[in-house]
C-alpha cells in the first residue's frame, strides 16, 4: 500500500520508512503539512500517518484540510505522537469528527504494532467502500 | 527568600516538564532501533542504527546535564565570572554538535569574526548552554523541507562580544521567543513556528544564560535570524 508519512524527526522518520518499506509498503515521507497536502494530491495514499506536532502548521490543521476534500474523506489516517491523548486535548469524539481512525502514543508503540494497526485500517477501508 | 525559592521551584518544574517532553522522542528512537536490529539482524543498517543509538543518547543525556546545572547554579546566589576563551568554547561547541548536524543533514558553519581576548563568563555554563541550543537548533532546521544551515557566530559588537546560533528560519522572532518563555512547559509546542516539539534545549540554555546575567535575545545578522547573547571582555592581558 502507499502511505503517505508525515513526520518532523528525520531519524525517527527514517526508522518508521525503513521498517514499512521493508513490509512491502510504499512511503512518501514529508515533513509539514503544506508538503503533505502536495504529496497527498499527486501519490493518492492508501493511509495517511500524521505526527500531532509538526512545525509551523500542526498535525490537526492538517486533517483539517486533508478531510475537506471529498475524495480524501475515505482514507485511513492514523495520529501519532509522543504526547498522550488526553494531554492532547483531543477526544474520542474530537478524533472521530477528524476522521481518525486510530490515535497511537509513540512511547508505547512498536513498529510491529504499527505494522498490525495498518492492516487492520486498510482491509476495514476496502469493505467500507465496496458497501 | 521564601519568595524567590518558590519562584525557582516553579520555574524548575516547568522547565522539567519542556524537557521531559522532549526526551521522549529519544527514547523512542533507541526503543525503534532496538527492535529493527531485532527485526533484521544482519542488515546494511547496522551502522546507521548503531549511529542513531548514540546520537540520540548523547543529546538527552546533554539535555538533561544542562538542566542539571542549571539546578545546581542556582544553589549559589552569586555566580562569579572569570574570563574564558569565547573561540576555544565555539570550536568545542561545534565539534559537539558536528555527528549530530550531520546525521540531520544540516550543514554547520562556525564563523569567529576577528581578533579578540577573553570574556567574562564561566566555561561550564557557556558550553553547556549553546550545545543544548545547537542541538535545538539543529532539530528545527531538520524540520524544514528546504534544509538550511546552522552558523556559530562570534563577533565584537559596540555592546560587547556577542554570540549565538543563526539559521535561515524566518519564523524565529522575538515576539515569538517572548510568548514562548510564557508558555514553556505549560503548551505542548510554545516554539510551533521554529520547532516541533517543546523546544526544551532553548529554554535550557536560556535558563544557564540568565545565571550568567547573559540573556539570549532574538537578533539577526547576515540575513540570517537567530539567538544570541553579549558578553562583556575581560580586562585580562590578551597575548594573540
Amino acid at each position: 500500500m502507499i502511505i503517505l508519512l508525515l513526520e518532523p524527526n528525520r531519524l525517527l522518520a527514517n526508522q518508521y520508512k525503513g521498517y514499512l518499506e521493508n513490509e512491502g509498503h510504499k512511503v512518501i515521507w514529508k515533513l509539514n503539512a503544506q508538503t503533505g497536502i502536495g504529496a497527498a494530491d499527486e501519490q493518492k495514499p492508501d493511509v495517511v500517518i500524521v505526527e500531532l506536532l509538526l512545525a509551523g502548521h500542526s498535525g490537526v490543521e492538517f486533517l483539517y484540510e486533508f478531510r475537506s476534500y471529498s475524495d480524501w474523506v475515505n482514507v485511513p489516517v492514523i495520529l501519532m505522537s509522543s504526547v498522550v491523548q488526553s494531554a492532547a486535548g483531543l477526544s474520542d469524539g474530537a478524533l472521530q469528527e477528524l476522521g481518525v481512525n486510530a490515535y497511537l502514543y509513540k512511547p508505547e508503540l512498536s513498529l510491529e504494532q504499527l505494522g498490525r494497526t495498518l492492516k487492520l485500517l486498510v482491509p476495514s477501508k476496502q469493505k467500507r467502500l465496496k458497501s | 527568600m521564601a519568595a524567590r525559592k518558590r519562584r525557582l521551584e516553579v520555574e524548575n518544574g516547568l522547565l522539567f516538564a519542556s524537557l521531559a517532553e522532549q526526551v521522549k522522542e529519544p527514547f523512542v528512537q533507541i526503543a525503534h532501533a532496538a527492535e529493527l536490529l531485532r527485526l533484521h539482524p544482519g542488515k546494511n543498517e547496522l551502522e546507521q542504527l548503531f549511529t542513531t543509538i548514540t546520537l540520540t543518547s548523547e543529546s538527552a543525556l546533554k539535555l538533561i546535564d544542562g538542566y542539571l546545572l542549571n539546578v545546581r547554579l542556582q544553589q549559589a546566589s552569586e555566580l562569579p565570572l572569570e574570563p574564558v576563551s569565547l573561540s576555544s568554547i565555539l570550536y568545542d561547541t561545534a565539534q559537539d554538535l558536528d555527528s549530530y548536524a550531520r546525521a540531520h543533514d544540516c550543514e554547520l558553519d562556525l564563523q569567529i569574526k576577528g581578533k579578540y581576548g577573553p570574556v567574562m563568563g564561566r566555561h561550564d555554563v557557556l558550553r553547556t548552554a549553546l550545545q543544548s541550543l545547537g542541538y535545538a537548533f539543529i532539530e528545527a532546521i531538520s524540520q524544514q523541507e528546504n534544509h538550511s544551515k546552522l552558523t556559530l557566530i562570534a563577533r565584537r559588537t559596540s555592546k560587547g562580544m556577542s554570540t549565538g546560533m543563526y539559521s535561515d528560519i524566518d519564523t524565529l522572532s522575538a515576539q515569538l521567543f517572548k510568548q514562548a518563555k510564557v508558555l514553556k512547559g505549560l503548551a505542548r509546542q510554545p516554539l510551533s513556528n521554529f520547532t516541533a516539539g517543546s523546544g526544551a534545549g532553548v529554554f535550557v540554555a536560556d535558563a544557564l544564560l540568565a545565571r550568567l546575567k547573559s540573556p539570549m535575545k532574538v537578533s539577526r545578522y547576515g540575513g540570517q535570524n537567530g539567538l544570541s547573547l553579549t558578553l562583556q571582555s575581560s580586562g585580562q592581558l590578551s597575548l594573540v
